[in-house]
Protein backbone atom coordinates (compact mmCIF):
# COMPACT_ATOMS: atom_id res chain seq x y z
CA UNK A 1 0.00 0.00 0.00
CA UNK A 2 2.34 2.55 -1.41
CA UNK A 3 0.99 4.27 -3.24
CA UNK A 4 0.28 8.15 -2.69
CA UNK A 5 -3.32 9.53 -3.13
CA UNK A 6 -1.35 13.08 -3.06
CA UNK A 7 -0.40 11.99 -6.51
CA UNK A 8 -3.50 11.24 -8.05
CA UNK A 9 -2.96 8.08 -8.92
CA UNK A 10 -6.84 6.11 -8.92
CA UNK A 11 -7.56 2.25 -10.19
CA UNK A 12 -10.06 0.15 -9.05
CA UNK A 13 -7.08 -2.27 -8.33
CA UNK A 14 -3.66 -1.18 -7.53
CA UNK A 15 -0.46 -3.47 -8.10
CA UNK A 16 -0.96 -4.86 -4.60
CA UNK A 17 -3.85 -6.52 -5.86
CA UNK A 18 -5.81 -4.29 -2.99
CA UNK A 19 -10.24 -4.23 -3.92
CA UNK A 20 -12.78 -2.33 -1.98
CA UNK A 21 -14.05 -6.09 -0.80
CA UNK A 22 -10.54 -6.93 0.41
CA UNK A 23 -10.28 -3.25 2.40
CA UNK A 24 -13.83 -3.69 3.96
CA UNK A 25 -12.78 -7.34 4.91
CA UNK A 26 -9.63 -6.06 6.63
CA UNK A 27 -11.00 -3.39 8.33
CA UNK A 28 -12.85 -5.07 10.34
CA UNK A 29 -9.82 -6.72 11.95
CA UNK A 30 -7.57 -3.82 11.58
CA UNK A 31 -6.51 -1.15 14.63
CA UNK A 32 -5.83 2.44 14.23
CA UNK A 33 -2.63 2.33 12.70
CA UNK A 34 -4.08 -0.41 9.63
CA UNK A 35 -7.06 1.10 9.40
CA UNK A 36 -5.43 4.24 8.45
CA UNK A 37 -3.42 2.75 5.57
CA UNK A 38 -6.45 0.62 4.72
CA UNK A 39 -8.93 3.44 3.94
CA UNK A 40 -6.17 5.61 2.41
CA UNK A 41 -5.79 2.84 0.07
CA UNK A 42 -9.35 3.09 -0.56
CA UNK A 43 -8.94 6.54 -1.67
CA UNK A 44 -6.62 5.82 -4.17
CA UNK A 45 -8.39 3.35 -5.73
CA UNK A 46 -11.68 5.42 -5.74
CA UNK A 47 -12.39 8.10 -8.96
CA UNK A 48 -14.36 9.84 -6.93
CA UNK A 49 -13.15 13.22 -5.61
CA UNK A 50 -15.91 13.54 -3.28
CA UNK A 51 -15.12 9.82 -2.26
CA UNK A 52 -11.54 10.08 -1.67
CA UNK A 53 -12.08 13.30 0.56
CA UNK A 54 -14.38 10.68 2.76
CA UNK A 55 -11.63 7.93 2.68
CA UNK A 56 -8.82 10.19 3.05
CA UNK A 57 -10.47 11.96 6.41
CA UNK A 58 -11.17 8.24 7.48
CA UNK A 59 -7.34 7.40 7.11
CA UNK A 60 -6.76 10.88 8.63
CA UNK A 61 -8.50 10.30 12.29
CA UNK A 62 -6.88 6.89 12.39
CA UNK A 63 -3.60 8.24 11.63
CA UNK A 64 -4.38 11.10 14.45
CA UNK A 65 -5.20 8.13 16.91
CA UNK A 66 -2.47 5.62 15.83
CA UNK A 67 0.23 8.75 15.98
CA UNK A 68 1.40 8.16 12.58
CA UNK A 69 2.14 11.73 12.17
CA UNK A 70 4.39 11.68 8.83
CA UNK A 71 1.33 9.93 7.32
CA UNK A 72 -1.12 12.55 9.22
CA UNK A 73 1.11 15.61 7.49
CA UNK A 74 0.40 13.62 3.98
CA UNK A 75 -3.00 12.59 4.40
CA UNK A 76 -3.48 16.79 5.27
CA UNK A 77 -1.84 17.99 2.25
CA UNK A 78 -4.38 15.66 0.19
CA UNK A 79 -7.42 16.60 2.17
CA UNK A 80 -6.39 20.42 1.95
CA UNK A 81 -6.04 20.10 -1.73
CA UNK A 82 -9.77 18.62 -2.26
CA UNK A 83 -11.25 20.77 0.31
CA UNK A 84 -11.30 18.96 3.42
CA UNK A 85 -9.67 21.12 5.56
CA UNK B 1 -30.30 20.41 51.02
CA UNK B 2 -30.27 20.83 47.19
CA UNK B 3 -26.70 21.78 45.63
CA UNK B 4 -26.25 25.48 46.38
CA UNK B 5 -28.84 26.11 48.88
CA UNK B 6 -28.18 27.04 52.16
CA UNK B 7 -28.34 24.36 55.06
CA UNK B 8 -31.30 24.34 56.52
CA UNK B 9 -31.66 26.29 59.89
CA UNK B 10 -31.40 23.30 62.02
CA UNK B 11 -28.14 22.26 60.32
CA UNK B 12 -27.15 24.99 60.25
CA UNK B 13 -27.68 25.39 64.17
CA UNK B 14 -25.14 22.35 64.37
CA UNK B 15 -23.14 23.24 62.67
CA UNK B 16 -22.53 26.94 64.46
CA UNK B 17 -22.17 24.04 67.28
CA UNK B 18 -19.36 22.20 65.63
CA UNK B 19 -17.61 25.68 65.09
CA UNK B 20 -17.05 26.42 69.10
CA UNK B 21 -14.05 26.25 70.74
CA UNK B 22 -13.59 22.28 71.05
CA UNK B 23 -14.33 22.13 74.76
CA UNK B 24 -17.97 23.43 73.99
CA UNK B 25 -18.23 22.39 70.55
CA UNK B 26 -20.41 19.22 68.85
CA UNK B 27 -19.16 16.73 66.22
CA UNK B 28 -20.87 16.91 62.83
CA UNK B 29 -24.57 16.24 62.85
CA UNK B 30 -25.80 12.59 62.25
CA UNK B 31 -27.38 14.24 58.35
CA UNK B 32 -24.08 14.71 57.08
CA UNK B 33 -23.27 10.87 57.52
CA UNK B 34 -27.21 9.11 56.15
CA UNK B 35 -28.91 11.78 54.80
CA UNK B 36 -28.76 11.48 51.13
CA UNK B 37 -30.61 15.48 51.05
CA UNK B 38 -26.98 16.87 52.43
CA UNK B 39 -24.85 14.84 49.51
CA UNK B 40 -25.06 17.49 47.02
CA UNK B 41 -23.69 20.30 49.22
CA UNK B 42 -21.27 18.28 51.01
CA UNK B 43 -19.70 17.52 47.03
CA UNK B 44 -19.79 20.79 45.74
CA UNK B 45 -18.91 22.56 49.05
CA UNK B 46 -16.24 19.99 50.64
CA UNK B 47 -15.15 18.52 47.29
CA UNK B 48 -15.23 20.97 44.38
CA UNK B 49 -14.71 23.97 45.37
CA UNK B 50 -11.85 23.41 47.09
CA UNK B 51 -8.86 21.12 46.04
CA UNK B 52 -8.92 17.22 46.74
CA UNK B 53 -7.62 14.13 45.56
CA UNK B 54 -8.46 12.14 42.37
CA UNK B 55 -5.55 9.84 42.35
CA UNK B 56 -1.88 9.48 41.84
CA UNK B 57 0.79 10.62 39.33
CA UNK B 58 2.47 6.74 39.21
CA UNK B 59 -0.30 5.61 37.59
CA UNK B 60 0.28 7.32 34.58
CA UNK B 61 3.82 6.97 34.41
CA UNK B 62 4.90 7.43 30.00
CA UNK B 63 3.62 10.19 27.72
CA UNK B 64 0.01 9.26 26.51
CA UNK B 65 -0.66 7.11 29.22
CA UNK B 66 -4.73 8.50 30.78
CA UNK B 67 -6.55 7.40 33.70
CA UNK B 68 -10.36 7.41 33.81
CA UNK B 69 -11.94 8.22 37.21
CA UNK B 70 -15.08 8.95 38.43
CA UNK B 71 -14.42 11.87 41.49
CA UNK B 72 -17.91 11.83 43.06
CA UNK B 73 -19.73 11.15 40.09
CA UNK B 74 -17.51 13.15 37.85
CA UNK B 75 -15.45 11.86 35.15
CA UNK B 76 -12.08 12.99 34.67
CA UNK B 77 -9.34 12.27 33.02
CA UNK B 78 -5.75 12.35 33.87
CA UNK B 79 -3.08 11.65 31.70
CA UNK B 80 0.50 12.74 30.96
CA UNK B 81 1.25 14.41 27.78
CA UNK B 82 3.58 14.16 25.66
CA UNK B 83 6.01 17.04 27.31
CA UNK B 84 6.14 14.67 30.59
CA UNK B 85 3.70 17.15 31.90
CA UNK B 86 0.39 15.41 34.10
CA UNK B 87 -2.88 17.13 33.21
CA UNK B 88 -6.55 16.44 34.27
CA UNK B 89 -9.71 17.08 32.18
CA UNK B 90 -13.14 16.30 31.96
CA UNK B 91 -13.58 13.06 30.16
CA UNK B 92 -16.29 14.42 27.84
CA UNK B 93 -16.18 15.22 24.39
CA UNK B 94 -17.21 18.32 24.05
CA UNK B 95 -19.44 17.53 21.30
CA UNK B 96 -22.34 15.70 22.46
CA UNK B 97 -21.04 15.02 25.98
CA UNK B 98 -19.87 11.32 25.36
CA UNK B 99 -17.38 9.97 27.45
CA UNK B 100 -14.29 9.76 26.27
CA UNK B 101 -11.97 7.04 27.66
CA UNK B 102 -13.55 4.17 29.58
CA UNK B 103 -10.29 2.43 30.81
CA UNK B 104 -7.04 2.67 31.72
CA UNK B 105 -4.68 2.63 28.79
CA UNK B 106 -2.07 4.48 26.25
CA UNK B 107 -2.08 6.82 23.20
CA UNK B 108 0.25 6.87 20.58
CA UNK B 109 -1.77 9.78 18.90
CA UNK B 110 -5.04 11.92 19.68
CA UNK B 111 -7.60 10.35 22.53
CA UNK B 112 -10.55 9.77 19.41
CA UNK B 113 -13.96 10.15 20.92
CA UNK B 114 -15.56 6.64 20.00
CA UNK B 115 -19.25 8.33 19.20
CA UNK B 116 -18.66 10.79 15.96
CA UNK B 117 -14.41 10.68 16.37
CA UNK B 118 -13.77 13.92 17.04
CA UNK B 119 -10.00 13.92 18.14
CA UNK B 120 -8.09 15.95 21.17
CA UNK B 121 -4.55 16.45 21.54
CA UNK B 122 -3.12 15.17 24.59
CA UNK B 123 -2.82 18.99 25.92
CA UNK B 124 -6.59 19.09 25.19
CA UNK B 125 -6.76 20.82 21.89
CA UNK B 126 -9.58 19.93 19.59
CA UNK B 127 -6.77 18.47 17.07
CA UNK B 128 -9.77 16.84 14.00
CA UNK B 129 -13.43 17.23 14.06
CA UNK B 130 -14.27 14.72 11.02
CA UNK B 131 -17.09 15.27 8.44
CA UNK B 132 -18.17 18.25 10.69
CA UNK B 133 -18.99 20.13 7.84
CA UNK B 134 -20.45 17.20 5.72
CA UNK B 135 -18.66 14.34 4.18
CA UNK B 136 -15.00 14.71 4.17
CA UNK B 137 -15.44 18.20 5.17
CA UNK B 138 -13.74 18.23 8.73
CA UNK B 139 -13.76 22.21 9.28
CA UNK B 140 -16.99 23.96 9.84
CA UNK B 141 -17.67 28.06 11.23
CA UNK B 142 -20.01 26.62 13.86
CA UNK B 143 -17.42 24.98 15.87
CA UNK B 144 -14.34 26.68 16.74
CA UNK B 145 -11.61 24.36 17.41
CA UNK B 146 -9.35 26.60 19.58
CA UNK B 147 -12.46 27.31 21.88
CA UNK B 148 -13.62 23.67 22.10
CA UNK B 149 -10.83 21.91 23.27
CA UNK B 150 -11.43 19.21 26.53
CA UNK B 151 -12.36 21.07 29.80
CA UNK B 152 -9.19 21.18 31.90
CA UNK B 153 -9.28 20.98 35.65
CA UNK B 154 -6.32 22.79 37.34
CA UNK B 155 -4.04 20.41 39.05
CA UNK B 156 -1.53 19.69 41.36
CA UNK B 157 0.87 17.02 42.69
CA UNK B 158 2.39 16.39 46.02
CA UNK B 159 3.62 13.50 47.23
CA UNK B 160 2.73 11.85 44.08
CA UNK B 161 -1.12 12.62 45.01
CA UNK B 162 -3.12 14.20 42.18
CA UNK B 163 -5.30 16.99 43.67
CA UNK B 164 -8.23 19.11 41.20
CA UNK B 165 -10.17 22.07 42.05
CA UNK B 166 -13.46 22.57 39.58
CA UNK B 167 -13.76 26.51 40.53
CA UNK B 168 -11.91 29.08 39.36
CA UNK B 169 -12.08 31.01 42.63
CA UNK B 170 -9.75 28.39 44.71
CA UNK B 171 -6.34 29.22 45.58
CA UNK B 172 -3.85 28.59 42.92
CA UNK B 173 -2.54 25.09 44.02
CA UNK B 174 1.22 26.12 45.30
CA UNK B 175 -0.52 28.45 47.93
CA UNK B 176 -2.83 26.07 49.21
CA UNK B 177 -0.32 23.26 49.47
CA UNK B 178 1.98 25.43 50.97
CA UNK B 179 1.19 25.08 54.81
CA UNK B 180 1.58 21.68 54.51
CA UNK B 181 4.72 21.93 52.26
CA UNK B 182 6.52 23.94 54.81
CA UNK B 183 5.33 21.68 57.66
CA UNK B 184 7.12 18.93 55.43
CA UNK B 185 9.76 20.58 54.05
CA UNK B 186 12.16 18.12 54.65
CA UNK B 187 9.64 15.68 52.52
CA UNK B 188 8.23 18.05 49.99
CA UNK B 189 9.98 18.22 46.97
CA UNK B 190 11.81 15.10 46.94
CA UNK B 191 11.42 11.92 44.38
CA UNK B 192 9.39 9.09 45.43
CA UNK B 193 9.96 5.82 44.11
CA UNK B 194 6.29 3.68 44.42
CA UNK B 195 6.79 -0.28 45.35
CA UNK B 196 4.76 -1.82 42.41
CA UNK B 197 1.99 -3.64 42.74
CA UNK B 198 2.51 -5.44 46.40
CA UNK B 199 2.84 -2.29 47.62
CA UNK B 200 -1.00 -1.02 46.19
CA UNK B 201 -3.85 -2.18 48.11
CA UNK B 202 -7.24 -0.88 48.45
CA UNK B 203 -9.95 -1.29 51.80
CA UNK B 204 -13.65 -0.80 51.08
CA UNK B 205 -15.45 0.40 54.45
CA UNK B 206 -18.98 0.40 55.36
CA UNK B 207 -18.66 4.12 56.30
CA UNK B 208 -18.79 7.48 55.54
CA UNK B 209 -15.57 8.63 54.22
CA UNK B 210 -14.74 11.44 56.95
CA UNK B 211 -15.51 8.88 59.91
CA UNK B 212 -11.75 7.59 57.96
CA UNK B 213 -10.20 10.76 58.33
CA UNK B 214 -11.81 11.38 62.14
CA UNK B 215 -9.98 8.38 62.96
CA UNK B 216 -6.80 8.91 61.34
CA UNK B 217 -6.57 12.52 62.86
CA UNK B 218 -5.87 11.43 66.24
CA UNK B 219 -3.78 8.89 68.22
CA UNK B 220 -6.53 8.58 71.32
CA UNK B 221 -7.92 5.21 70.00
CA UNK B 222 -3.90 3.88 69.26
CA UNK B 223 -4.04 1.83 72.93
CA UNK B 224 -7.48 0.42 72.25
CA UNK B 225 -7.53 -0.36 68.84
CA UNK B 226 -3.91 -0.77 67.50
CA UNK B 227 -2.27 -2.75 70.69
CA UNK B 228 0.51 -3.44 68.58
CA UNK B 229 1.32 -0.88 67.35
CA UNK B 230 1.44 1.01 70.97
CA UNK B 231 3.89 -1.38 72.17
CA UNK B 232 6.82 0.29 70.70
CA UNK B 233 5.09 3.61 69.94
CA UNK B 234 3.06 4.56 73.15
CA UNK B 235 0.31 7.19 73.74
CA UNK B 236 2.80 9.26 75.70
CA UNK B 237 5.15 9.77 72.61
CA UNK B 238 2.44 11.03 70.50
CA UNK B 239 1.33 14.70 69.85
CA UNK B 240 -1.01 16.77 68.06
CA UNK B 241 -0.56 18.15 64.28
CA UNK B 242 -3.02 20.75 63.28
CA UNK B 243 -3.31 23.44 61.13
CA UNK B 244 -6.97 24.66 61.27
CA UNK B 245 -8.81 24.64 58.35
CA UNK B 246 -6.18 22.74 56.32
CA UNK B 247 -5.00 19.83 57.86
CA UNK B 248 -4.36 17.70 61.35
CA UNK B 249 -3.15 14.88 62.03
CA UNK B 250 -0.82 13.01 64.97
CA UNK B 251 3.19 12.22 65.23
CA UNK B 252 5.41 10.35 67.05
CA UNK B 253 8.82 10.78 68.57
CA UNK B 254 9.11 6.60 68.31
CA UNK B 255 9.47 5.43 65.20
CA UNK B 256 10.80 1.74 64.99
CA UNK B 257 8.77 -0.52 62.82
CA UNK B 258 11.00 -3.39 63.57
CA UNK B 259 10.51 -4.72 60.29
CA UNK B 260 14.12 -6.05 59.83
CA UNK B 261 13.23 -8.65 62.81
CA UNK B 262 10.86 -10.04 59.89
CA UNK B 263 13.22 -10.29 57.32
CA UNK B 264 16.68 -10.65 58.72
CA UNK B 265 18.50 -7.75 59.82
CA UNK B 266 17.70 -5.53 56.40
CA UNK B 267 16.79 -2.31 56.54
CA UNK B 268 15.20 0.07 53.92
CA UNK B 269 17.71 3.18 53.20
CA UNK B 270 16.40 6.50 54.49
CA UNK B 271 15.83 9.70 52.74
CA UNK B 272 19.36 11.01 52.44
CA UNK B 273 20.10 14.68 54.47
CA UNK B 274 16.91 13.90 56.37
CA UNK B 275 17.39 16.29 59.79
CA UNK B 276 18.17 14.03 62.59
CA UNK B 277 14.76 14.17 64.77
CA UNK B 278 13.16 11.77 61.81
CA UNK B 279 15.21 9.35 62.94
CA UNK B 280 12.96 8.20 65.57
CA UNK B 281 9.84 10.25 64.41
CA UNK B 282 7.07 9.62 62.00
CA UNK B 283 3.85 11.52 61.50
CA UNK B 284 0.50 11.14 59.96
CA UNK B 285 -2.08 14.19 58.36
CA UNK B 286 -5.05 14.15 56.91
CA UNK B 287 -5.14 16.83 54.30
CA UNK B 288 -8.71 17.92 54.13
CA UNK B 289 -10.70 16.88 52.40
CA UNK B 290 -10.02 13.10 51.58
CA UNK B 291 -5.73 11.80 51.27
CA UNK B 292 -4.16 10.72 54.51
CA UNK B 293 -0.15 10.88 54.79
CA UNK B 294 2.03 9.45 56.59
CA UNK B 295 5.66 10.17 56.58
CA UNK B 296 8.73 8.30 57.68
CA UNK B 297 12.75 8.66 57.23
CA UNK B 298 12.35 5.35 55.16
CA UNK B 299 8.96 5.56 53.41
CA UNK B 300 5.85 7.65 52.62
CA UNK B 301 2.40 6.13 52.29
CA UNK B 302 -1.01 8.17 50.88
CA UNK B 303 -4.47 6.95 50.92
CA UNK B 304 -6.90 8.41 49.13
CA UNK B 305 -10.30 8.32 50.46
CA UNK B 306 -12.78 7.59 47.57
CA UNK B 307 -16.65 8.42 48.56
CA UNK B 308 -18.65 5.47 47.22
CA UNK B 309 -21.47 7.24 48.34
CA UNK B 310 -22.82 8.05 51.82
CA UNK B 311 -22.23 5.20 53.57
CA UNK B 312 -19.40 3.81 51.58
CA UNK B 313 -15.81 4.38 50.96
CA UNK B 314 -12.78 3.04 49.35
CA UNK B 315 -9.24 3.75 50.37
CA UNK B 316 -6.94 3.64 48.52
CA UNK B 317 -3.58 3.10 49.75
CA UNK B 318 0.06 3.42 48.09
CA UNK B 319 3.73 2.96 49.66
CA UNK B 320 6.36 4.86 48.33
CA UNK B 321 10.30 4.70 49.14
CA UNK B 322 13.65 6.16 49.36
CA UNK B 323 15.18 4.67 46.24
CA UNK B 324 14.73 3.22 43.27
CA UNK B 325 16.47 -0.38 45.03
CA UNK B 326 14.15 -0.05 47.81
CA UNK B 327 11.05 0.27 45.68
CA UNK B 328 11.72 -2.32 42.79
CA UNK B 329 14.79 -4.37 43.46
CA UNK B 330 14.46 -8.07 44.55
CA UNK B 331 16.53 -7.21 47.67
CA UNK B 332 13.86 -5.46 49.07
CA UNK B 333 10.63 -7.62 48.70
CA UNK B 334 10.16 -9.43 51.49
CA UNK B 335 10.63 -6.37 53.36
CA UNK B 336 8.26 -4.58 51.58
CA UNK B 337 5.44 -7.18 51.43
CA UNK B 338 6.21 -7.13 55.29
CA UNK B 339 5.31 -3.47 55.54
CA UNK B 340 2.83 -3.63 53.50
CA UNK B 341 1.15 -6.16 55.40
CA UNK B 342 2.02 -4.03 58.83
CA UNK B 343 -0.09 -1.16 57.04
CA UNK B 344 -2.75 -3.44 56.04
CA UNK B 345 -3.54 -4.79 59.00
CA UNK B 346 -3.04 -1.43 61.26
CA UNK B 347 -6.01 -0.18 58.75
CA UNK B 348 -7.90 -3.15 58.80
CA UNK B 349 -7.62 -2.53 62.69
CA UNK B 350 -9.57 0.67 62.06
CA UNK B 351 -12.18 -0.76 60.22
CA UNK B 352 -14.10 -1.87 62.83
CA UNK B 353 -14.33 1.32 64.46
CA UNK B 354 -15.46 3.54 61.47
CA UNK B 355 -17.93 1.36 60.43
CA UNK B 356 -19.08 1.01 64.07
CA UNK B 357 -19.39 4.90 63.95
CA UNK B 358 -21.33 4.82 61.20
CA UNK B 359 -24.39 2.26 62.48
CA UNK B 360 -23.86 5.13 65.22
CA UNK B 361 -24.81 8.01 63.08
CA UNK B 362 -28.03 6.23 62.56
CA UNK B 363 -29.43 7.13 66.69
CA UNK B 364 -31.73 9.87 66.15
CA UNK B 365 -30.38 11.42 69.93
CA UNK B 366 -26.69 11.34 68.97
CA UNK B 367 -25.85 15.02 68.67
CA UNK B 368 -22.51 14.45 66.89
CA UNK B 369 -20.85 13.88 69.86
CA UNK B 370 -17.94 15.70 72.62
CA UNK B 371 -14.86 16.32 72.20
CA UNK B 372 -11.82 15.52 74.54
CA UNK B 373 -10.53 19.00 74.62
CA UNK B 374 -6.66 17.68 75.12
CA UNK B 375 -7.32 14.23 73.18
CA UNK B 376 -9.51 15.04 70.15
CA UNK B 377 -8.88 18.22 68.72
CA UNK B 378 -7.41 17.25 65.61
CA UNK B 379 -10.46 15.38 64.91
CA UNK B 380 -12.36 18.75 65.84
CA UNK B 381 -9.93 20.48 63.64
CA UNK B 382 -11.23 18.28 61.16
CA UNK B 383 -14.95 19.07 61.73
CA UNK B 384 -14.58 22.21 62.20
CA UNK B 385 -13.19 22.52 58.34
CA UNK B 386 -15.99 20.64 57.30
CA UNK B 387 -18.39 23.07 59.26
CA UNK B 388 -17.24 26.32 58.13
CA UNK B 389 -16.50 25.23 54.11
CA UNK B 390 -20.44 23.94 54.42
CA UNK B 391 -21.84 27.30 56.08
CA UNK B 392 -19.54 29.51 54.28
Amino acid sequence: MSTDVTLGSHASTDASGWTRQRIDAALLNADSAGRALLYRQAAVLSDDPLEQRFFLTQSWVHALSAGNWPLVARLEVGLRRLGGL
Amino acid sequence: MPDGDKPTDLLSDALDQVMQPVGRARGLPNALYVDPATEARERQKVFFEGWSCIGFAKDVPKPGDALPIDHLGAPLLMLRDRDGQLRVFENVCRHRGMILVEEARNFPGVIRCPYHSWCYSLDGRLRATPHVGGPGVNRHASVVQDATGLNALRSGVFLDAVFVTFSDSAPAFNDWIAPLAEHWDDYAGRALFHGGAASSFTLEVAANWKLAVENYCESYHLPWVHPALNSYSRLEDHYHIETPRRFSGQGTVVYNPNLDATVGGAAFPDFPGLPGRWDSAAEYVALYPNVLFGVHRDHVFAIRLEPLGQGRTREHVELYYTAPEAAEGAAFAAMRAANADLWRQVFEEDIFVVEGMQRGRYAPNFDGGRFSAVMDSPTHCFHDWVADRLVN
